[in-house]
């Protein structure tokens, strides 16, 4: 990765989307109509700052004279009508297949039946940050709406010139342009019939007010039910493709632990099994999954762990190991909290221990890794496809281009799934298979493996005048989380080591998880945003005050927020507190 | 002599070990991936099925012991390209997000209708209590079966 020098003003747990990519425009404009056929197309320029931090291709900072423009969505108005929309937003059960079909039917002026969504394929849709943080309503949603009015202006600019008549008047509804003065029409389908008509959205396009929608906003079923209700829809783990093999991956018995010896000669002697050891992973691959089981059954490996820090210790050990950092824009002192804490007439002192807690969905993490000729297909349930295409070009020193990772409508995530584990995992057996392989996490994997939601201690001293104006506010924040600036360039000195022993992927793998007694502080923490577009489990309504709250990382550092009364400038605390 | 079992109506040949998980054999071995490996541990209901019109956690039965018994799977409940009315009254109610647990929930709610024809809302939830939704769509699948009984008792089905 070439990110090394990008000064970091993101939001300190986004520093893990730090992704270089591709996608020129040009190159996808071409890419695009040989893939979709002629008709007419529109292409959203990425507009606002927080917007282009989560769409556009290359390093991105706050620094706005840093900032690539580049398309952000898109969206295809085929001859036979059929209406295309792309994003690289992930379906993951908030169900935005169905709301940003919604959305550019509705300002499209067409029937929702006609509008289909193509989202989170590296290789299809434009670049994309990941699905988080409830993004995907407040800011892809506005511009498939933009493109979808640009579109229809497009359309009735095409009828016009059909009838050679002014634009004015001229009425886009129900799929069709309809001249009322003569009332004749075209359908969409018609106008772009033989046209390779493609435009750049200009950043300020007028757009249907919330109060005219009439199918966004509205309840509708979701696209594709029905494959649902029947167990006809494919997630990750229903895919079988031919010739495919079952992978299964060796676990250390503990976090940390490092392979001192493995006799792998009986799971090798098995026909149809392909054994990969390589530094310290060890997994299998076999025609079927009891076959797998039986094979990684029969390696004897022998493991060096490393003391960890027990479920007991975990809070103390945070508290401790805390260190602040001056740099830290979280770090703020106004005012006296002695002062505030004294002139208040309510206080709220509080510590709260948040443990680790596991994402848990329901659909566990797994890879389908299949490579033809060099080239690496993996489908996956991701939140993070082009992240992870990065990941694993870098695992496998391929170009970004020669990995392709597709995102199958997924069960869940909850910000459980930006990492690519399972995705190197069945790709490192597939290259060693020839074949394709398909790993599927355990529950189990799942609970001991996966990366966790940071735990923390979080510290509050807090007071309140009678009339709930905040006098005071003092906010330390001890946790887990331990994506900093440097990890970030251990994961980037992990990118570049050979791969030879899959020593990049162990770097993933190891910081994924600790043994069942002892959970250790150097779990990596996730993020842990909502992935339901709702964001119920949020702490919106509190953000202002608690915006360094657990969510933030830190390598166990320690983050101070005080408010004391000269700056609280009246604010009055929420409900909570009342 | 590969064992034998009888899923949604069509025999089938086993040439997995007769320890594997009927769930194994069901989505690797006949390609049936409807019923949905969530924990491996009969804790999650995604994987339920029906064994003799019982809803059963298939992760937790070797083939074996369903040999010679009648299996129905989420595949096995629509006739003639009609949906089942459970599953139709999941699809009116949209009682699913990401719907990992649907095809589970669809097969404990034939279950319990079978066993129940107008389960109260607290049946419902007491017998789905072994169907994990990590979504949260509760309210919409109690909706749904409630829905369901409704349909079955005017149709006699």
């Amino acid at each position: 990765m070439s990110g090394a020098t990008v000064k970091f003003r993101l939001e300190p747990e986004r520093y893990e989307f730090n992704a270089s990519l591709i996608h020129q425009f040009e190159l996808a404009r071409r890419d695009f109509f040989k893939i979709l056929g002629a008709g007419i197309a529109v292409f959203a320029i990425a507009k606002d700052a927080f917007a282009v931090q989560e769409t556009a291709a290359g390093h991105r900072s706050f620094h706005m004279e840093e900032l690539p423009k580049d398309i952000s969505a898109w969206l295809h108005v085929g001859e036979d009508g059929t209406v295309t929309g792309f994003t690289g937003k992930a379906e993951i059960g908030q169900n935005i297949r169905t709301s940003l079909a919604q959305t550019i039917a509705d300002e499209l002026r067409v029937p929702f039946e006609s509008v289909r969504m193509v989202t989170a394929d590296t290789a299809l849709t434009p670049f994309d940050m990941g699905t988080f943080g409830s993004r995907t309503t407040p800011t892809i949603s506005p511009q498939l709406r933009r493109v979808a009015s640009a579109a229809r202006d497009l359309l009735i600019e095409a009828a016009a010139k059909e009838w050679n008549i002014p634009l004015a008047g001229l009425v886009a509804a129900g799929a069709k342009v309809t001249d009322p003065a003569s009332g004749r029409s075209l359908k969409y389908a018609e106008l772009a019939r033989g046209k390779t008509l493609a435009q750049n959205l200009p950043a300020e396009d007028p757009m249907t007010p919330a109060s005219q929608w009439t199918i966004a906003g509205k309840p509708f079923p979701k696209v594709e039910a029905r494959a649902f209700v029947t167990g006809k829809h494919q997630y990750t783990p229903d895919l079988r493709p031919e010739g495919m093999l079952y992978g299964k991956v060796m676990r250390p018995p503990s976090f940390g632990a490092s392979l001192t010896s493995c006799d792998d000669s009986a799971a090798k002697a098995l026909p149809g099994v392909a054994v990969v050891r390589d530094g310290d992973f060890v997994g299998v691959a076999a025609p079927s999954a009891h076959e797998a089981q039986r094979a990684l059954d029969g390696i004897h490996a022998q493991w060096k762990e490393v003391p960890q820090i027990s479920s007991k210790e975990i809070f103390s050990y945070l508290k401790q190991n805390a260190t602040a950092r001056s740099d830290d824009r979280n770090l703020q002192q106004k005012g006296s909290i002695a002062d505030g804490l004294a002139s208040a007439t309510h206080r709220l002192d509080a510590t709260y221990n948040v443990a680790y807690i596991a994402h848990a969905p329901l659909e566990p993490r797994a890879a389908v890794a299949q490579w033809t000729e060099g080239k690496l297909t993996v489908w996956t349930g991701t939140q993070r496809p082009f992240a992870n295409r990065d990941e694993l070009a870098a695992v496998f020193h391929v170009p970004e281009n020669s990995v392709r990772v597709i995102v199958p409508d997924t069960g869940s995530a909850y910000g459980g799934k930006h990492t690519s584990d399972a995705a190197i995992e069945a790709a490192r057996l597939a290259r060693a298979a020839g074949r394709p392989v398909k790993v599927v996490w355990t529950r189990e994997e799942e609970f001991i493996w996966a990366y966790f939601r940071p735990a923390g201690v979080i510290e509050v001293k807090s007071g309140i005048s009678g009339d709930g104006t905040l006098t005071a506010w003092e906010f330390h924040n001890y946790h887990s989380g331990s994506w900093d600036r440097d990890s970030l360039r251990r994961r980037e000195s992990a990118h570049g080591i050979s791969c030879r022993a899959l020593d990049s992927a162990k770097r993933f793998l190891s910081w994924l998880g600790g043994d069942r007694q002892s959970l250790c502080a150097r779990i990596p923490y996730g993020c842990a945003g909502e992935p339901r577009e709702n964001g119920s489990a949020r702490f919106s309504d509190e953000e202002s005050l608690q915006s360094p709250h657990a969510r933030g990382p830190g390598g166990g550092r320690k983050i101070l927020w005080l408010a004391a009364q000269e700056n609280a400038g009246g604010a009055r605390i929420r409900s909570g507190l009342r | 002599m590969p064992i034998e079992i009888e899923v949604n109506g069509k025999r089938y040949p086993v040439n997995y070990p007769p320890n594997t998980p009927l769930l194994s054999v069901l989505r690797d071995e006949l390609g049936l991936t409807g019923s949905k490996y969530g924990c491996g541990e009969g804790q999650c209901g995604a994987c339920t099925v029906l064994i003799a019109s019982a809803p059963r956690r298939s992760c937790q039965i070797p083939v074996s012991a369903v040999a010679g018994k009648v299996v129905t799977t989420i595949e096995g409940l629509e006739k003639d390209g009609r949906l089942h009315p459970v599953q139709q009254a999941f699809l009116d109610a949209g009682a699913f997000q990401c719907a990992y647990c649907t095809s589970g929930m669809i097969m404990s709610s034939v279950g319990l209708l079978q066993s129940n024809a107008n389960p109260s809302p607290a049946d419902v939830v007491q017998f789905l209590q072994g169907n994990v939704c990590r979504c949260g769509t509760h309210p919409r699948i109690i909706e749904a079966v409630r829905h369901a009984a409704k349909m079955m008792q005017e149709h006699g089905r």
